[in-house]
């Protein structure tokens, strides 16, 4: 095989890999999955997407939020008004709810634009408990503290029944891996580089002529959306929300669900996804034991394995093939 | 005395005794923060711990006093153990720390509904009654909550001000390597910071044990509270923290009382944030390298 | 003529302590100016304030005659005035690839391919097979080299070069001092500051001396080397004490 087209070959191989893990994924049902099977994978693919948009925020540029739960639930809360208020379908509510994130993760990114570092994170929490308290009081577009509820009818999408579970599971797969095909595209991108100098060094990057702020906001908003995506799939799976399922521990677990993956991998939330949401079942842990032992979780990986289980697996590889010689280390 | 003017003097009070709590959690954040660099965000969860555990000390016994007793130890203890555990390998790293302080949250959080279930708890206050002061109501409890906050508070400023122990850790705040240079004990220190910033959260815990329902996750609202007030103080300024939490409690409770309570959060959170991207470093001064 | 890069009484405190100023300085595009002075009389502030990355207490910088004050940072490297740092020289956590790339695509490269990076490489003198490394795997000298790499290849009129030799062996040295020998060349200007004499002078077509944040000395490499007021800053008034 010539050189070139080995390294066209790697090139293509994340977006083959993104299909390959879709089809994968798609072709669950055959198998004939219990429901709860496929209600725990409709939530794992929702987190993976929502992750997803932190693990690019902050793998690609660096930039940590709290808020991203919170943005999320704006996703499903704007979802929900569209559907009960303004009694628009599935389809149509999907831009205004994406667009609202896109806006409120601009927003959220603003205060970047006077400080940084831990003054930021913590004022990217601030937000979050506001948007947490507008979406308990607001009671006549959020139902308060009792949330809303939201039937998706007769409503078809791409030919499936958005009621039925195996075909929302489907259109859930179909999004996911519209969502990491695009994000593995802008990784790849000149955007991208940008985005990673601006994660390594952002005065640097400002020396060079990189306008880090506005970059900042748009990297901000650009996950604020897809948080949203994941908001409106996570109404219509769960058909019910309320207030306290978008409070900050969601936030963090949504950190927890990049690390556990690996933040630097395309891949690494919906790995994170898959564990966080099927671990606690598959070993039978009540939710409180589950919350104790992924706080644990949380705190070894970041200690021993920052870089996520995907790099233990590159490392393992790497232990298999032996002693490498590795040019001028 | 004006009716108005009565009302308005009621809801002071009740802030200034709030705001000595906040004060007294915001100190604890900037004495961990000022020496450690770690965003410590686990002590919402430490405040629940200790009005927890003085809860139910407090009910078991009777003994208020003895409540405090108990809550300061256990919380120190705490302190001490995820300083060796864990904080300890994160100092090189903020970033890690806080990220560790995310899952502490979760730990904290999860093993106290384990413990205690996660339905609201409430205690009658220790001290029961009130002064008519000028048409004011002043409860016995918040004169005992805001003396404890002001002695605890004067003691922590005197011990870093005055005492050699308070000036190593000044030292260290200030110039961590040139302190280890000058035989100061940096971990220890640093140690120390984390036991002693856990114990006052602890006590704060015991004072809000005494004004309301109390619940596994009342965390959040501590901890935005406290690093509210710390970074409005200015981070690593005790004084600075003292003005900010009266500031705070009183703004909020005159916020509850003339608009009503729902909203009260979203107003104060909101401000917050204003100052802060109006004065990043604080009102009262002191750096992002914090100085205590 | 009108020089490309100007300065009026440029002034910075620190909390009310003056690190700079007033500091009257011009440079213009094919020259190499150097500033000299000791640690801490503020080098490295005067090139935050000139590159747009603090704002002045009080005083002006003027490019190509416009007062640019109001500029921000970045928008004063695409006016083509591009700084380097004393110590975070690089992108660390990216191959050096990916760290010449960003620079590539800065100056709108429409290839950033990987002849276009090894072509930066060639520049600075550095071996093409650090290429794959992760930039923060390289030593103080090779990352020094790459950090003016990274300046050199938005092609700059004027180049600003905190403390280029700051922490290199001999060898390290020369290839910095042969890669600002082609600058001139290539029609760009440079300013360097440096604490260094020996390297800096022969470079220089003009030196400042700065102490306290103000221009002590200014004129030709051999003029400064005469002037015992910068004898006595640097030397401590005797030149021979410090050979030893
Ligand atoms: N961000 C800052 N805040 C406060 N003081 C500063 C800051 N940057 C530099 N200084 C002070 O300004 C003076 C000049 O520093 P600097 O410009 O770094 O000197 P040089 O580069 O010549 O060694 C020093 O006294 C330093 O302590
Ligand atoms: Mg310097």
């Amino acid at each position: 095989m010539s050189s070139g087209s080995r390294s066209r070959l790697r090139r293509a191989a994340p977006y083959g890999g993104v299909l390959l893990l879709g089809l994968i994924a798609f072709l669950l049902p055959q198998v004939s999955p219990t429901s709860f099977v496929l209600s725990l994978a409709t939530t794992a693919l929702i987190y993976a997407i929502a992750a997803a948009g932190l693990g690019f925020l902050w793998g690609q540029s660096g930039q940590l939020s709290l808020a991203h739960a919170a943005v999320f639930g704006i996703g499903a809360y704007t979802a929900a008004v569209c559907a009960k208020q303004l009694g628009l379908s599935f389809a149509a509510s999907l831009p205004i709810s994406a667009g609202v994130g896109l806006v409120a993760g601009a927003l959220v990114a603003l205060p970047s634009l006077r400080t940084s570092g831990h003054y930021f994170v913590i004022l990217t929490f601030a937000v979050s408990e506001v948007i947490s308290v507008v979406e308990m009081r607001w009671e006549s577009l959020t139902g308060g503290v009792n949330g809303v509820t939201t039937l998706p009818g007769a409503q078809t999408l791409f030919g499936l029944r958005l009621a039925g579970r195996a075909d929302y599971y489907s259109i859930v797969v179909i999004f996911a891996v519209v969502v990491f095909l695009v994000l593995c595209l802008l990784m790849r991108s000149r955007w991208g580089i940008l985005l990673r100098s601006m994660r390594e060094n952002p005065d640097l990057s400002t020396s060079l002529g990189i306008n880090v702020p506005i970059n900042r906001v748009i990297v901000f908003a650009l996950s604020g959306a897809i948080a949203a995506l994941a908001g409106q799939l996570y109404l219509y799976h769960v058909k019910s929300i309320a207030p306290e399922a978008f409070m900050s521990n969601l936030s963090i677990v949504f950190l927890l669900v990049v690390l556990l993956g690996g933040k630097s991998y395309l891949l690494g939330p919906a790995a994170g996804a898959i564990i966080y949401v099927f671990l606690p079942e598959y070993i039978g842990l009540s939710p409180v034991r589950s919350q104790i032992a992924f706080g644990v979780i949380l705190v070894v990986m970041i200690l021993t394995a920052p870089d996520g289980v995907l790099s233990l697996i590159g490392r393992l590889r790497e232990r298999l093939r032996g002693p490498r010689t590795e040019a001028g280390a | 005395m004006g009716e108005d003017l009565t009302l308005f003097l009621q809801y002071a009070f009740n802030g200034i005794a709030m705001g000595a709590v906040y004060a007294m959690i915001a100190a604890g954040i900037t004495l961990v923060y000022g020496l450690s660099r770690i965003i410590h965000f686990a002590v919402g969860e430490l405040v629940m711990f200790g009005a927890f555990v003085a809860l139910m000390v407090w009910e078991g016994t009777g003994s208020f006093s003895l409540a405090i007793a108990t809550a300061i130890p256990v919380l120190a203890f705490i302190g001490l153990i995820t300083e060796r555990v864990v904080f300890r390998f994160t100092l090189r790293e903020p970033l890690t720390g806080f990220i560790v302080s995310l899952g502490l949250i979760l730990v904290f959080q999860g093993t106290a509904v384990e413990i205690w279930t996660a339905n609201p708890k409430y205690s009658q206050p220790p001290l029961q009654g009130a002064w008519e002061l000028f048409d004011i109501t002043v409860r016995k409890q918040s004169v005992l909550n805001l003396a404890i906050a002001a002695v605890v508070l004067a003691v922590c400023y005197y011990v870093l001000r005055k005492t050699t122990a308070g000036k190593s850790v000044r030292a260290v705040s200030d110039d961590p390597e040139a302190s280890a240079l000058m035989g100061i004990p940096v971990k220890k220190v640093i140690m120390a910071t984390f036991i002693v910033g856990s114990a006052l959260a602890g006590i704060a815990g015991c004072i809000i044990m005494t004004i309301g329902f109390i619940t596994p996750y009342i965390g959040a609202v501590y901890l935005l509270r406290g690093f509210a007030v710390a970074l409005i103080g200015g981070l690593g300024n005790i004084q600075g923290a003292a003005l900010a939490g009266i500031g705070l409690g009183i703004a909020e409770s005159l916020a509850a009382g003339y608009v009503g309570p729902g909203w009260t959060d979203a107003y104060v959170f909101g401000t917050a944030v204003l100052i802060l991207l109006w004065r990043p470093t604080g009102l009262a001064g002191g750096a992002e390298g914090a100085r205590i | 003529m009108n020089p490309l890069l100007r300065t009026q009484m440029l002034t910075k405190h620190f909390a009310g302590i003056r690190a700079v100023g007033p500091v009257d300085f011009t440079a213009t595009s094919g020259e190499i100016v150097g500033i000299i002075g000791p640690n801490g009389c503020g080098k490295t502030t005067f090139f935050n304030v000139v590159s747009g990355f603090m704002k002045p207490t009080a005083g002006q910088v003027f490019w190509e005659g416009q007062d640019i004050v109001g500029v921000p940072a970045h928008r004063r490297a695409r006016l083509g005035m591009v700084r380097t740092f004393q110590e975070r020289m690089v992108f660390p956590g990216t191959p050096v690839r990916e760290n010449l790339q960003t620079a590539l695509i800065q100056y709108g490269a429409s290839d950033i391919g990987d002849e276009a990076v090894t072509a930066a490489l060639d520049y600075v003198g550095l071996p093409h097979q650090v290429i794959d490394q992760m930039a923060g795997h390289l030593s103080w000298g090779e990352c020094r080299l790459l950090g003016m790499a990274l300046g050199l290849v938005l092609k700059p009129k004027i180049l600003l070069l905190d403390e280029p030799f700051a922490g290199l062996n001999r060898v390290g040295a020369e290839r910095v001092t042969s890669t600002l020998r082609r600058l001139r060349g290539d029609g760009i200007g440079a300013v360097i500051v440096e604490h260094e004499m020996d390297l800096l002078l022969p470079l220089c077509d003009r030196v400042v001396v700065l102490a306290n944040g103000e221009v002590l000395a200014e004129g030709t490499s051999q003029e400064i080397l005469q002037r015992e007021d910068v004898r006595t800053v640097y030397f401590g008034g005797d030149p021979v004490a410090r050979d030893q």
